[in-house]
């Protein structure tokens, strides 16, 4: 099948000269101090406000402060789902070399910030609802997130040849963002046959700003940590397969 | 058209030739049906509670059970290449693959319902939504099952990793076929839920058998 | 400060909910970089092993894009299980 655009053109789009290893990292490593200050920036922020700086719930008191490492975590699970999904498609449609750098990168990260929800979750439904786990509509959602990273990275590790697995895990990522929505739909429809009129759902609509403030900012440290793991990964990605080339050719050599 | 009606006869005459094997997937069906009152005693009230969803869970598995051999024969012996080379789309010819595995197990565990109703206690007001439901709801399971199948082909393992990769996408099928049954149990008017289901089907039928034909396109390449 | 500590009696809950996200964020900085430091070295060892030529033709290999149709390495056709 024969292909428009194999080669980075150096003198092509941004897109393209980023493809060039060499360019990314330098990129990358330009990029990295402003990420980790902003990282730290915004934790020690999200935590002053979030442990501290910010008003009780009236009903779950301090355990409401669960919310601000939780709920942004859920939305990190989402973005980290999201990324796979994009990775995939520019992978098929453009063939852009980084795409499934990005895609094998991103996945550990989407499944950690998804335990964390998880867990998180069911930490803070013990005191609010009683139990530890509870089978609300946003934590079987996220459960279910939970598999469907899993089986990303399983079919990634599936196949020994490189360019079909990024092909397989493109496709599955494209085809679970297309089902998400459903999923999603079909858990809140099946949560409200289920569960009595008044459960509250974690993270009530009408939020107070002064709880507001902790949110956006945890949630903001979040994605700027996602961003630096993202970029340490691409890093650690490219160099195992400079490893891999480096020994093929060492092998190759080495045969009479 | 012609590609189409070939590729179904050809699959059903398969399994036929088959014999027993097309019939797994119902045995594997109403026998792990018959373990949970066996786990669980044999209380009616309590099978009678859980008959909707048990069937529904049990059909996803056995539909699973039956998948995996939808690809990885023909890949096995070329057939698969030729398919992906004919003239006729790969499209149609998944699609037509698709149909014939619905009707070798889905087919069959709709009519066994009944018997798995019996079995389970389930109340009368259930059994027609309980054949409604897995007759809309099995294409489904074919259909999205066919893309798992063909993502996983000439892997290693690819059976218990294309189940992991089906059982999350089969979840709105279970919600709305099992919510369906309870619905009419209830007394409540469940044909929202069989529209989903319809739903569901429909669109499965229109996007799987080209993201499977997708999938089994980079397999070969 | 001991109130701070307390969360108002709910201690265990809040600060094991933190805990938790710090160990996993920690955990996968930690790992991530400890990650990178074994794949760098083991780089620079065969770096160093092969002579220069075949460095250069070796590192030309992984700068280009990977994603060539047929020039993967070592992949045959149909891979097979």
């Amino acid at each position: 099948m024969a292909d428009a655009i194999s080669a980075p053109n150096p003198s092509g789009g941004f897109w393209h000269r980023l493809a060039n290893p060499a360019r990314f990292q330098r990129l990358s490593a330009a990029l990295m101090p402003w990420l980790v200050a902003a990282t730290v920036g915004l934790f020690a922020a999200g935590l002053y406000y979030g442990l501290y700086a910010s008003p009780i719930d009236y009903q779950q008191k301090d355990t409401v402060r669960i919310m601000y490492v939780h709920v942004p975590a859920a939305w990190l699970a989402m973005a980290s789902y999201s990324t796979l999904a994009i990775a995939g498609f520019v992978l098929l449609v453009w063939r852009h070399p980084l795409a499934d750098v990005a895609g094998a990168a991103a996945a550990p990260i989407g499944a950690g910030f998804t335990f964390m929800a998880l867990v998180t979750g069911a930490v803070w439904g013990q005191p609010t609802w009683g139990t530890w786990w509870v089978w609300d509509a946003r934590l079987t959602s996220v459960l279910i997130l939970f598999f469907l990273f899993l089986g990303y990275i399983a079919i990634r590790n599936a196949f020994d040849e490189r360019e079909r697995a990024a092909k397989a895990a493109a496709i599955l990522a494209l085809v679970g963002a297309v089902n998400l929505p459903v999923i999603k739909f079909s858990v809140e429809w099946w949560n409200t046959l289920h569960q009595p009129a008044s459960i509250s759902r974690i993270g009530a609509p009408a939020i107070h700003p002064d709880m507001l403030r902790p949110l956006l900012l945890m949630a903001g440290a979040y994605l700027c940590l996602f961003a630096v793991l993202l970029l340490l990964r691409m890093r650690l990605e490219l160099a195992r397969r400079s490893v891999e080339a480096l020994q093929l050719a060492r092998a190759g050599a080495a045969q009479p | 058209m012609r590609g189409f009606t070939a590729t179904l006869r050809r699959d059903l005459l398969i399994a036929r030739r088959e014999g027993g094997e097309a019939l797994l997937a119902v045995i594997f069906f109403v026998l792990g049906t018959v373990l949970f009152p066996l786990g669980v005693g044999p209380e009616a009230k309590l099978l009678a509670a859980v008959a909707a969803g048990l069937i529904w869970v049990m059909a996803l598995l056995a539909s699973l059970l039956a998948l995996d051999r939808l690809f990885q024969a023909d890949w096995r012996d070329g057939a698969l290449e030729l398919m992906a080379l004919a003239p006729e789309p790969l499209t149609l010819v998944v699609a037509a693959k698709c149909l014939a595995h619905w009707l070798v197990t889905g087919l069959p565990m709709a009519l066994a319902a009944p018997l798995m109703a019996l079995l389970l206690n389930l109340p009368a007001a259930g059994w027609p939504t309980l054949i409604a439901a897995l007759l809309l709801g099995g294409p489904a399971l074919s259909l999205i099952g066919a893309v798992c199948a063909a993502l996983i082909v000439g892997a290693r393992r690819g059976g218990v990793l294309m189940t992991l990769l089906a059982l999350p996408l089969y979840i709105p099928t279970l919600i709305f076929g099992a919510g369906a049954v309870q619905a009419a149990i209830g007394g409540y008017d469940a044909s929202g839920h069989l529209a989903l289901m319809a739903a569901t089907t429909l669109a499965s039928a229109a996007l799987c058998p080209w993201a499977a034909a997708a999938a089994l396109r980079q397999a070969m390449e | 400060m001991s109130e701070f500590l307390n969360m108002g009696g709910y201690a265990v809950y809040v600060w094991s909910a933190y805990g938790v996200a710090a160990v996993v964020l920690i955990g996968l900085v930690v790992w991530t970089l400890a990650s990178l430091r074994r794949v760098r070295a083991e780089l620079a060892d065969l770096e160093a092993l092969a002579p220069r030529r075949r460095r250069r033709a070796a590192a030309a290999s992984a700068d280009a894009t990977p994603d060539t149709p047929g020039t993967t390495s070592g992949s045959a056709p149909h891979a097979q299980s």
